[in-house]
């Protein structure tokens, strides 16, 4: 697992840990009842005529399904907090804008408001603060993206015509890396984009740099 | 049995053509199914070991065969061509080889043989289901060989990439040609389909009960109704794609897009549709190309086991159960595709679901082999890897289950690791063991067993140092069809990519093994008697290979397909068919 850099991350790690034990415990478990199966075999030894036992069968059903109901049950906590339970009265921090084979983000101009004509634009680097929620709205241009941060454990694909959001908690600040993991043509290896995560401070800094460069240069779409 | 002597009469009289080539006996038909899925198999291992070649030494030139296929580029491997590598790898070894060998050559060869029938109930619709392969064949090929670069929008073929000639301009129509080659795929299964369930319930000898039918028939049974209840829906999308793409419709195009600075402005269509449709059949699929397997491993284990299969009927309702649930966890394909996550909850939890009855055949597999006098012949030995296997990708598949991980593991390694561990170790391992199986019963000679067992040592071994690592690369976020992965991110990965590819290669190579026993022993091998592994099914109380019309007297059957060991018998198996 890459270097974790969100909550979102953590728990999920977690529950990666957790599914793991309990495929690592029934994998050895069966293997070991194979193992021993194949080796106590012997052409001599009297074979015991049953072709069933209820009472195992009942057990290796119910058993099993007890587990896997749990898990159902207990990994779902992860996918409604960041799937379902955005947070609420909260603004999109950048639009994020897919297209053959570049990432796009656009950040509020002047105005204070994203998706206006004054946003700014920057290329193939996302900046954002390391605040409580990080909100990003997501859309594509041209045919299905998927918008992967590793290190955050996102992957949320985009399909044009439609916006997507996500949101996440960053733990700590740093750089990251975006990729796009969803087939998206020959140059589809080549999407690549810098993310960085930085103080509130250096995020005003850098937006304010951004603002300087290229004002006026964030037309819609 | 005057009816037999007739036929047998007939078929003599006929040609080499009518006889070997548009015969309309099942296992003619099922063996020349076996023949072209095989050669397919080469074909698709090797356009892997050419994927393998990209990951483990991204653009650089490729010995020996590098100038002669890659002129243009000096020898490399271009990113376009990269994505149609992987888009025939999957096709191929799909639709080409899994799906036909299972259902075509086993399907076709055992099913009238382990029922007691003379033929399948349509013979003349079996033939064409495998002519109808040929079209699917060449189209297939002209899509490779056409101008530009071949299809290169994945196996999964999600629009708009697949749709819009402006988004893979390299392709130009080979993706086309690659849709109109699985519709003839599908009218195929389709007609095998509709044969293998009529044969099934209209053809059995007497005294053949349903619950007296081996666990392959059960198993094409299921297979054959998941393919004529899922199968119209690809077919339906299959024209839908072909219509976007030829005649200016736009069911999958969204409104307001723009590719290559050419706008779609009057499209109205929606992606996510194509994805619903494809998985509400792929995902049945994915069961259509391991439930054969699971029969054939449940038959030959119990076989060598010398035991009676542990609980038939819990195994006969676990398929059944699996066949039901396979129609509502497509959406587990999906989980980060921004559909609802509502329904991605209801998928996670069908999918959890549908682990419960792979668990239960797995129980009783190991408690069949439990307290029995295993012979480990080579058909055993795939068999029994076959179960071990099966439990690897079982459970990744439960990590894959969980929505919440798979956001992470999606799309990366970690779902080819999942994939190959239960198609190609898994259903393929079974394959190989079938043929080991039941090549004495299709050509009345055995094959080789010590080159058999050095076969499955090798392949084994492997085949575990190719795909398990790949598990390694998934948790790292190493994602799957990108031409250089190698970012700043992954850099560290390539040395195990590389030991992943010299594997493969390995791999690939100990199959020579197997062609060669099997060309030779075809041949030259040793004759065999009737029913060299003392097997109870009806198949083997015929002669071997069957005569035309498969029995001289039609059998009548008494018993089950696994006595095996009964005590109040005289030998150590009872076969079902009754003497006379």
């Amino acid at each position: 697992m890459p270097q974790s850099m969100s909550r979102h991350a953590d728990e999920l790690d977690h529950l990666f840990k957790e599914i793991n034990i309990v495929a690592g415990i029934t994998l050895a478990v069966t293997g070991v009842v194979l193992f021993v199966a194949l080796y106590r075999s012997s052409p001599h030894r009297p074979v015991k005529f049953v072709s069933g036992h209820v009472g195992l069968e009942f057990a290796w059903t119910l058993i099993p399904a007890i587990i896997l109901v749990a898990l159902a049950v207990y990994q779902s906590g992860t996918w409604k907090t960041n799937k379902i339970d955005f947070p609420k009265g909260e603004q999109p921090i950048a639009r994020v804008v897919a297209r053959q084979f570049d990432w796009e983000f656009f950040y509020a101009g002047p105005d204070g408001i994203l998706n206006t004509v004054d946003d700014l634009r920057s290329v193939n680097e996302l900046v954002v603060p390391s605040s409580e929620h990080v909100l990003l709205e997501l859309h594509s241009l041209d045919v299905i993206h998927s918008f992967s941060v590793p290190k955050l454990r996102i992957k949320q694909d985009i399909v044009p015509g439609t916006v997507h959001r996500i949101w996440f908690t960053p733990t700590q600040v740093g750089k990251l890396e975006i990729i796009c993991a969803e087939l998206c043509g020959w140059g589809h290896y080549n999407m690549q984009a810098k993310m960085s995560i930085v103080s509130p401070a250096e995020f005003d800094r850098w937006l304010n740099g951004l603002a300087n460069n290229n004002l006026g240069d964030g037309n819609l779409d | 049995m005057e009816l037999t002597t007739t036929s047998e009469t007939q078929h003599r009289s006929g040609g080499f053509l009518s006889r070997y080539v548009f015969s309309r006996d099942h296992k003619i038909i099922g063996i020349q199914f076996l023949f072209s899925t095989l050669i397919w198999m080469v074909v698709g291992g090797l356009l892997a070991l050419a994927i393998r070649w990209q990951l483990a030494w991204p653009w650089s030139d490729m010995p020996i065969i590098g100038p002669w296929l890659f002129a243009d580029q000096g020898g490399q491997i271009t990113p376009e061509f990269y994505t149609v590598l992987f888009t025939m790898h999957g096709t191929i070894m799909i639709f080409f080889v899994v799906i036909p060998i299972l259902s075509g050559a086993f399907g076709n060869y055992l099913i009238p043989l382990m029922i007691g029938a003379r033929d399948m109930a349509f013979p003349t619709l079996n033939m064409l289901s495998y002519w109808l392969m040929w079209p699917a064949f060449c189209l297939m090929i002209l899509a490779f060989m056409a101008p530009g670069n071949g299809p290169a929008a994945g196996w999964t073929a999600y629009p708009p990439l697949s749709v819009i000639y402006e988004a893979a301009p390299g392709s130009q129509g080979a993706q086309t040609l690659w849709l109109l080659s699985l519709l003839f795929v599908g009218i195929s299964s389709m007609l095998g389909a509709i044969n293998y369930i009529t044969t099934i319930f209209q053809m059995r000898a007497p005294g053949m009960k349903l619950f007296r039918m081996p666990m392959t028939i059960w198993t094409l049974l299921v297979t054959a109704i998941l393919q004529a209840f899922s199968l119209p829906v690809l077919t339906a999308a299959l024209l839908m794609q072909v219509s976007d793409r030829q005649f200016g419709t736009s069911f999958f195009i969204p409104s307001s897009i723009s590719v290559n600075n050419i706008d779609f402005s009057g499209a109205s269509g929606e992606p996510l549709l194509w994805q619903h449709l494809f998985w509400f059949y792929s995902h049945p699929a994915v069961y259509i190309m391991i439930l054969p397997a699971m029969g054939m491993v449940s038959d030959i284990v119990s076989c060598f086991a010398r035991k009676p299969l542990f609980g038939y009927r819990p195994m006969v309702f676990s398929v059944l159960a699996i066949a039901i649930l396979s129609f509502v966890v497509w959406g587990h394909h999906m989980f980060v595709s921004g559909m609802s996550p509502y329904l991605g909850m209801a998928f996670m939890i069908s999918t959890m679901l549908i682990a419960l009855p792979s668990g239960i055949k797995v129980f009783n597999w190991l408690a069949t082999l439990w307290g029995g006098q295993i012979q480990f012949t080579t058909a055993m030995l795939f068999c029994v890897s076959f179960i071990l296997m099966f439990i690897i990708g079982g459970l990744s598949g439960l990590m894959l289950a969980s929505s919440s991980v798979d956001e992470h593991l999606h799309d990366t390694h970690y779902i080819v690791a999942h994939f190959h561990y239960v198609l190609f170790a898994g259903s393929i391992m079974a394959v190989f063991g079938s043929i080991y199986f039941w090549f004495p019963k299709m050509f009345g000679r055995m094959m080789n067993e010590t080159i058999g067992k050095l076969h499955f040592v090798l392949t084994f071994v492997f085949l575990n140092c190719t795909f398990f690592p790949m598990h390694l690369l998934g948790h790292s976020g190493f994602l799957r069809r990108t031409a250089d992965p190698y970012g700043e991110a992954f850099v560290h990965l390539q040395p195990l990519n590389q030991f992943i590819t010299f594997s493969a290669m390995a791999m690939g190579a100990v199959q020579i093994l197997f062609f060669v026993n099997f060309a030779v022993c075809l041949f030259w091998g040793k004759s065999s008697v009737d029913n060299p592994w003392r097997s109870c099914t009806l198949e083997w109380s015929t002669s071997s290979p069957p005569p035309h019309g498969n029995f001289l007297n039609r059998p009548s059957v008494g018993s089950g397909p696994h006595v095996y060991n009964d005590p109040t018998a005289d030998e150590d198996f009872c076969p079902q068919a009754i003497a006379t």
